[in-house]
């Protein structure tokens, strides 16, 4: 059901939770679906039962998913509040890097400056 | 919950484990690693009550497996090495099985044609890959609590492994068992375990959830103008450091933030962060220790 890239330096868990966000908005995954279970995702991806296990702490977290006892994990009625909250989270986990790399604060400002120019 | 506590045990006039202490939880695959005669195959049996062992306890809930017919009933040991009644066909060997536990014939019948394995020929013209499979099957078919496979999953073929790495997942999850793996084969472990103990010199040298084992050690490739060698890093729990040109490759142990943070002290011109893999965490936590 997913894809995970592990050539890509993001976290295996950031890339899980990022491909539930956009199935559910390009309509794949809708409320009430439920996501396969944690190992079998795990056996599936091939990566780490806890991995995939943090991926969904964190969405569930985030409000996107809600897990009912011993029945599974299952997408909830998403707001737009918790996709902007997980693309928010990104966003600082991006310009973490970009501090980093030493990319400086304005040239960050003028490309936020640019975008939201219209 | 297992637990092997204060576990001696000699064999051959040799010890092989040697103070030994472990825990598994319930509900988990337990991964158990270790260099060759480290003494896997030795704690396995202690657990599944082939051997005594000469001191110490084996206790599962707290019950002495010593004798214990009912935990006996609830666990089954896959060896490495396959024994079989001869003339042993797959259908004669469930029968003898059934015997002794309680058996699922509905997943025995199911597995057996996606396995395509025929149960009416003589066990003893299999390949040791098929053998495997036969163990695998009966195994998956049993109503158990406590399932051990020593090496079991080496020498299987991707498509069956996937197979049973499947089963395995829904029956952790769906009828609470707990299952202890043994292998060579990290990258195989790494999908189905989320515990796991390295044995190294008769006694546990690690344990604890995988995932949180890995990212607790970080690769951390940099580059300086300096000429800078593994003294200048001394205050870092290092499990490895190489250079090759003016390439530094430094694994170790610690909160990555307060490691980012002390090398980037000594402006490094370039430093990127890797994640290691299960069989990277087994290399360098017993390079640390020879």
């Amino acid at each position: 059901m997913f894809l995970i890239n592990f050539q890509k330096n993001e976290p295996i868990f950031m890339q899980i939770i990022k491909q539930v966000i956009k199935f559910y908005e390009i309509g794949v995954l809708k409320e009430g679906d439920k996501l396969p279970s944690v190992r079998h995702l795990a056996v599936e991806l091939g990566v780490n039962p806890n991995t995939v296990a943090k991926a969904y702490q964190e969405l569930e977290n985030l409000q996107i998913v809600e897990t009912l006892n011993k029945k599974g994990v299952f997408i909830k009625k998403i707001n737009d509040n918790s996709v902007n909250k997980s693309l928010i989270k990104n966003l600082e986990i991006l310009l973490c890097e970009c501090k980093d790399s030493n990319i400086s604060k304005k040239q960050i400002i003028d490309l936020i400056e640019n975008i939201w120019r219209d | 919950m297992i637990e092997l506590q204060n576990v001696f045990k000699r064999l051959g006039g040799l010890t092989v484990l040697d103070d030994f202490n472990v825990t598994i939880k319930d509900k988990t695959v337990f991964g158990l690693i270790g260099t060759n005669g480290a003494g896997k195959s030795t704690m396995l049996r202690c657990i599944a009550g082939v051997y005594e062992v000469d001191s110490g306890k084996v206790t599962i809930d707290g019950l002495d497996i010593k004798n214990n017919d009912i935990i006996k009933k609830n666990m089954f040991f896959v060896g490495d090495d396959c024994y079989y009644p001869i003339n042993s066909t797959i259908n004669s060997l469930k029968e003898f099985y059934k015997t002794f536990y309680n058996f699922d014939e509905v997943k025995y019948e199911k597995y057996l044609k996606i396995l395509n394995l025929d149960p009416n020929k003589l066990i003893n013209n299999f390949s040791k890959g098929m053998k495997r499979q036969v163990f695998l099957l009966i195994a998956i078919s049993l109503d158990i609590k406590v399932l051990i496979l020593d090496e079991s999953f080496d020498g299987l073929d991707p498509y069956v492994r996937l197979i049973f790495k499947k089963e395995i997942a829904t029956l952790v999850e769906e009828k609470d068992i707990t299952v202890i793996i043994s292998s060579h084969n990290l990258r195989e472990l790494e999908d189905i375990c989320d515990t796991f103990a390295i044995i190294e010199n008769k006694k546990i040298i690690v344990s604890g959830d995988i995932d949180f084992s890995k990212n607790s050690i970080n690769k951390f490739q940099v580059v300086f103008n300096e000429d800078l060698d593994i003294n200048s890093f001394k205050d870092l729990d290092i499990f490895h450091f190489n250079k090759i040109g003016r390439v530094i490759t430094i694994v170790c142990k610690g909160d990555i933030e307060y490691i980012k943070k002390y090398i980037n002290d000594k402006n490094p011109i370039f430093m990127e962060i890797l994640p290691i893999n299960f069989e990277e965490l087994f290399i360098y936590e017993i390079e640390k220790r020879r």
